[in-house]
């Protein structure tokens, strides 16, 4: 019992890992929340679901199409709200924040209208395959999801270290301004950043349609809010942050529900959050300054 | 010798105040001019203008025979422009040898997706950017340091002298060094010195803020001396110290009684 709850928790945990990555990837380059990114998100899973539910496709197929669709909605989404206002001296930088509320009003509306308020269904083609060690049960579509979030987890951590791209993002993160004059293209780095974190955005809407079995066009709010909880959390803008505030946040809601009251689920995740934010206000991995900022 | 530098007429003005006006000077290939000038004379400003930190409002610098006004900062760097801060300013959370590496990023060639795939070529290429960041190192002195320290733990005149190794990474030909000395003692102040005329023989011009007139007056060729966002003297160093123009910025007019 006690295990198949853990596994549930770290499968929950790694869907919110990979949300709370698109937010705090593009948090750390321009310094604002993408409130659109919950709804590139659902789109992610809208998309999945028609590949896979009504075409029919294999699951890779459906993740690949899910990842396109996303990663072309970050692309738009960078050309048209964010990068004109990155161009004009003296504008503020939450200039763009709004413009992402912009854009996530009109992706919620349009999925509204594109797919109703209702219910989708997702059909995994192998959700009744379970494997059986001794009392534990353990889905395919579990093992699935935990392999596919922890390897994107793996694949970012080791593109921002090792590779020579991902060490100018992190330079741009860290300073916009000198890695510009260290010939970085910034501009580029940011579009980079949101289109990377828009696919990623993508494959979680497709494991979140793998894990609960159907979607809506209500999943990138509810889904959004616990993303922008996990970065708070896990310290914005920090990579490993998100990744172990998802986890945490993950586990602790599993196992509410599995031994306590479970309609107090969200209550109890959140009131963790805050004690947490008590204690350590610049979160989990944050820093207490920011430093090199000018 | 030829100007690998020239600024024409430049100015920069914030709103209504000018921080600098009317500037034109050049610099040599090879040499190392100094700029020098008291606390809010523009000299910080005019290296903003020249890595395009903010553009100039007036005139044009001129870069190796081709205007650079307009070009985006790190278009700059790519032609051959790198700079160091007053404040430094390294990537504090990264390592030593990453601070450096991203210095050599527009000599690079791999593009954002190419590192996935880790071709041959790219191999080959990481191996390089290692070599030379290790000769980088050790040409400013930090051969002690560990590279796989966070650039933040380093002590402070370390930090300086990784921030030139990370500026040279970008293998420019002119850089401009703005107070490398600052905040530093004697013993290491002409540690920087020397380190400052290796680089001049390893065939970059040096384009020099400092403070220190008696370090100016011995590492440069010549010199450019600004008060009020203004040029007020230009030369070498001999005729500049006996200015009187610079004199009267630097401690005030002859028959004023106020404090410099």
């Amino acid at each position: 019992m006690f295990l198949e709850q853990a596994i549930n928790g770290i499968t929950l945990g790694g869907i919110y890992a990979i949300v709370a990555l698109g937010y705090t990837l593009v948090f750390g380059v321009l310094g604002i929340i993408n409130m659109a990114h919950g709804e590139i998100f659902m789109f992610g899973a809208f998309v999945g679901m028609l590949l896979v539910s009504k075409a029919g496709v294999p699951l890779p197929v459906a993740f690949l199409g899910a990842i396109a669709a996303a990663a072309s909605m970050g692309l738009l989404l960078d050309r048209f709200a964010l990068r004109p206002l990155r161009k004009r001296p003296g504008a503020s930088h939450l200039a763009s924040l709004i413009s992402t509320i912009g854009v996530s009003i009109l992706l919620e509306n349009a999925a509204h209208r594109i797919f109703g308020a209702g219910n989708h269904l997702f059909e995994t083609p192998f959700s009744d395959i379970r494997f059986q060690a001794g009392s534990v049960t353990v889905y395919l579509v579990q093992a699935a999801i935990l392999g596919i979030s922890l390897l994107m987890m793996a694949g970012l951590s080791l593109w921002l270290s090792r590779t020579r791209a991902g060490k100018a993002l992190r330079a741009t993160a860290e300073n916009l301004e000198t890695a510009g004059l260290l010939g970085v293209d910034t501009n580029r780095m940011i579009t980079a950043t949101v289109v990377i974190a828009s696919a990623m955005g993508g494959v979680a809407g497709v494991l979140v349609g793998m894990a609960f079995n159907f979607i809506n066009n209500r999943i990138g709010l509810s889904m959004g809010l616990k993303g922008l909880a996990i970065i708070i959390f896990g310290g914005m803008g920090s990579v490993y942050g998100a990744m172990a505030g998802g986890l945490i946040l993950g586990l602790s809601e599993t196992f509410v529900v599995a031994y306590g009251p479970a309609g107090y689920r969200d209550a109890i995740a959140f009131v963790t959050i805050i004690v947490v934010l008590l204690v350590r206000p610049q979160g989990l991995f944050g820093q207490a300054v920011s430093d090199g900022k000018p | 010798m030829k100007a690998l530098l020239s600024l024409e007429r430049v100015g920069k003005s914030f709103g209504g105040l000018a921080a600098l006006a009317d500037i034109s000077f050049s610099v040599e290939a090879g040499e190392i001019l100094g700029i020098i000038g008291p606390n809010g004379a523009g000299k910080t400003t005019l290296f903003n203008v020249i890595t395009a930190f903010f553009p100039p409002t007036e005139g044009t610098v001129i870069f190796d025979g081709r205007p650079i006004g307009g070009l985006p900062p790190h278009a700059i760097a790519h032609r051959g422009i790198s700079r160091t801060f007053q404040n430094i300013r390294l990537f504090s959370a990264m390592s030593v040898e990453e601070n450096v590496m991203v210095g050599r990023h527009c000599r690079s060639r791999a593009g954002v997706w190419r590192g996935v795939l880790r071709t041959r070529g790219q191999r080959g290429e990481e191996r390089e950017i290692r070599e030379r960041t290790r000769e980088l190192l050790e040409l400013v002195g930090l051969e002690g340091a560990d590279p796989g320290r966070e650039a933040r733990a380093l002590p402070y005149g370390h930090q300086r002298r990784l921030e030139i190794a990370r500026s040279l990474a970008a293998e420019p030909r002119l850089l401009l060094l703005d107070e490398p000395a600052a905040g530093m003692n004697e013993a290491e102040t002409r540690e920087v010195f020397e380190l400052i005329r290796r680089v001049r023989l390893l065939g970059v011009t040096i384009l020099l803020i400092e403070h220190d007139m008696s370090l100016v007056m011995k590492a440069c060729d010549r010199l450019v001396v600004f008060n009020f966002g203004r040029m007020i003297a230009e030369g070498p160093p001999a005729a500049i110290r006996k200015d009187p123009r610079v004199i009267e910025a630097y401690l005030g007019p002859e028959e004023g009684s106020e404090d410099a």
